[in-house]
């Protein structure tokens, strides 16, 4: 049932997501194209449409990311917070099996997402930047061990750090649609958000204190940064299996349809 | 016959609101039984409780399995509501139907789709509020389920659509299964019912036989009238 859950839930918005991202790309080529122009035209004119229309087609790329996971989380709202949750929650299915699956959908559509996002951008640095394999023979220094473990745990914080938002992204959908029995649906949007905004606000003044303490890195050692990085994967993990321990509990006995 | 459905002592609050208060009812296999009551009584509730879409306290069963992700394999619910997404057509509903249901017989389901004369690839949002139920309907009872549990099937639709509705339940794929059917309009359904259940202020007020009650030479409707008056 997980699988015939995720498939569902994965094919839905899957049309619409795929054209966002093809236009997407196009307009990754179309900003690349004109930034390229702009540089090779002589009338100041030229310059300037063509540097509007690069500067458009960028700003295009960012809204239509934002449209591409608008579109995925309104696909998980409607299965699980409009009228068609009386479909999903009489499906011979877990809340186990609700949840991971529509977890894994909404997981691996905004990493499509992501990807589209950067491959657009790529695509736009085509025309302009000038890639070079070789590195004019100067050898890169070896990496050190203390190196490698840091690369690692950045790697580590990064991809803990997006399942966590792709859990909070889950949580916030599920708690506000509960919030709804109780409260205006959108008095309860806001509260989801003011909740969520103000954990944005302190994580982001942990991860600006710990920046600082990595520029002053010579001054408290390197296993001081490896603590830290760890104190931050725990955080971000804890958030996490928090917000998805939370969906869980809300889907399986607090999200009823009214 | 077994029972179907065994409730006991079943209790849903909605905050300091009592849904249903102690329900004990017990229907046994193979029937029709209308569950009947004013509007707010507490019939829906009951079918979200027997669904498993709500929580509640006390005990109910279906077949002797509590309710869960195993009833919920042999219950096939039509919500008063129509919960298909509307960018579906009917093709892909009664896909979605097969890939989760093993016992939706989608032959059935194109068969029925047929007789209302509506195109398989058109989308729902297209089409006639009425329509748009008749296709859950369809969608409803091609399930060979062991129970069916229909919310106001025939509430807010033309006589038309309450004949096709009607047949379409009385000629069920499953001959042994129950279907339990909540309305107001107890005129409509009397003929095809063999139990009648009357609920109100949140209590089963009377239960029984829909023959004995012609027996006395009364009809559900006029019974139902009768209990209500005295409440």
């Amino acid at each position: 049932m997980f699988v015939k859950i995720f498939k569902h839930a994965f094919l839905r918005p899957l049309k619409t997501v795929l054209s966002l991202i093809a236009v997407s790309l196009i307009a990754g080529i179309l900003a690349g194209f004109c930034k390229m122009m702009s540089k090779r035209v002589d009338s100041d004119h030229l310059f300037k449409v063509f540097r509007s229309l690069s500067s458009l087609s960028t700003f295009a790329i960012s809204i239509l990311t934002f449209a591409q996971i608008t579109v995925v989380c309104t696909s998980f709202h409607k299965a699980v917070a409009t009228d068609e949750a009386y479909f999903t929650y009489t499906l011979p299915a877990t809340t186990g099996q609700q949840v991971g699956a529509r977890y894994l959908s909404l997981l691996v559509w905004n990493t499509i997402s992501l990807a589209g996002v950067i491959l657009s951008h790529f695509l736009k640095a085509l025309f302009t930047v000038k890639f070079s394999i070789s590195n004019g023979g100067v050898e890169s220094p070896p990496m050190r061990l203390n190196e490698i473990i840091l690369m690692i745990e950045i790697i580590i914080l990064v991809v803990i750090s997006y399942l966590s938002v792709v859990s909070h992204v889950q949580f916030g959908i599920v708690f506000a649609n509960a919030l709804s029995l109780k409260l205006k649906r959108k008095l309860s949007s806001f509260l989801v958000g003011l909740i969520f905004f103000l954990e944005f606000v302190i994580l982001v003044i942990t991860f600006i204190l710990s920046l600082d303490w990595v520029i002053r890195k010579t001054f408290l050692g390197i296993d001081f940064i490896h603590l830290l990085l760890w104190i931050l994967i725990l955080l971000m993990g804890g958030l996490g299996s928090l917000t998805y321990f939370l969906t869980y509990k809300f889907m399986g006995r607090w999200l009823n349809v009214a | 016959m077994a029972n179907a459905i065994e409730i006991n002592n079943l209790t849903k609050k909605y905050g300091r609101k009592v849904a249903l208060d102690g329900v004990d009812l017990t229907i046994t296999g193979g029937k029709i039984v209308g569950l009947l009551g004013p509007n707010g009584s507490g019939k829906s509730t009951l079918f979200k409780c027997l669904t498993g879409l709500l929580a509640f306290d006390g005990s109910a069963k279906i077949y002797g399995e509590e309710v869960g992700v195993k009833t919920k394999s042999i219950v096939s619910y039509l919500p008063e509501r129509t919960y298909l997404d509307m960018n579906m057509t009917a093709k892909e509903v009664f896909d979605t139907f097969k890939t989760f249901y093993k016992d939706f017989d989608i032959v059935r389901a194109y068969e029925l789709l047929a007789t209302l004369k509506v195109e398989k690839d058109v989308r729902l949002k297209t089409l006639s509020k009425g329509t748009k139920e008749k296709i859950q309907l369809i969608a409803v009872m091609a399930r060979k389920a062991k129970v069916y549990l229909l919310d106001e099937p025939i509430g807010g639709v033309d006589p038309a659509a309450r004949e096709f509705i009607i047949n379409t339940i009385l000629t069920r794929v499953n001959e042994g299964s129950t279907i339990v059917i909540s309305t107001h309009l107890i005129r409509d359904i009397e003929d095809i019912l063999d139990e009648y259940v009357f609920i109100n202020g949140s209590k089963i007020v009377s239960c029984g036989n829909v023959k004995d009650v012609h027996s006395q030479g009364k009809t559900v409707d006029e019974e139902f009238r009768e209990v209500f008056r005295c409440l």
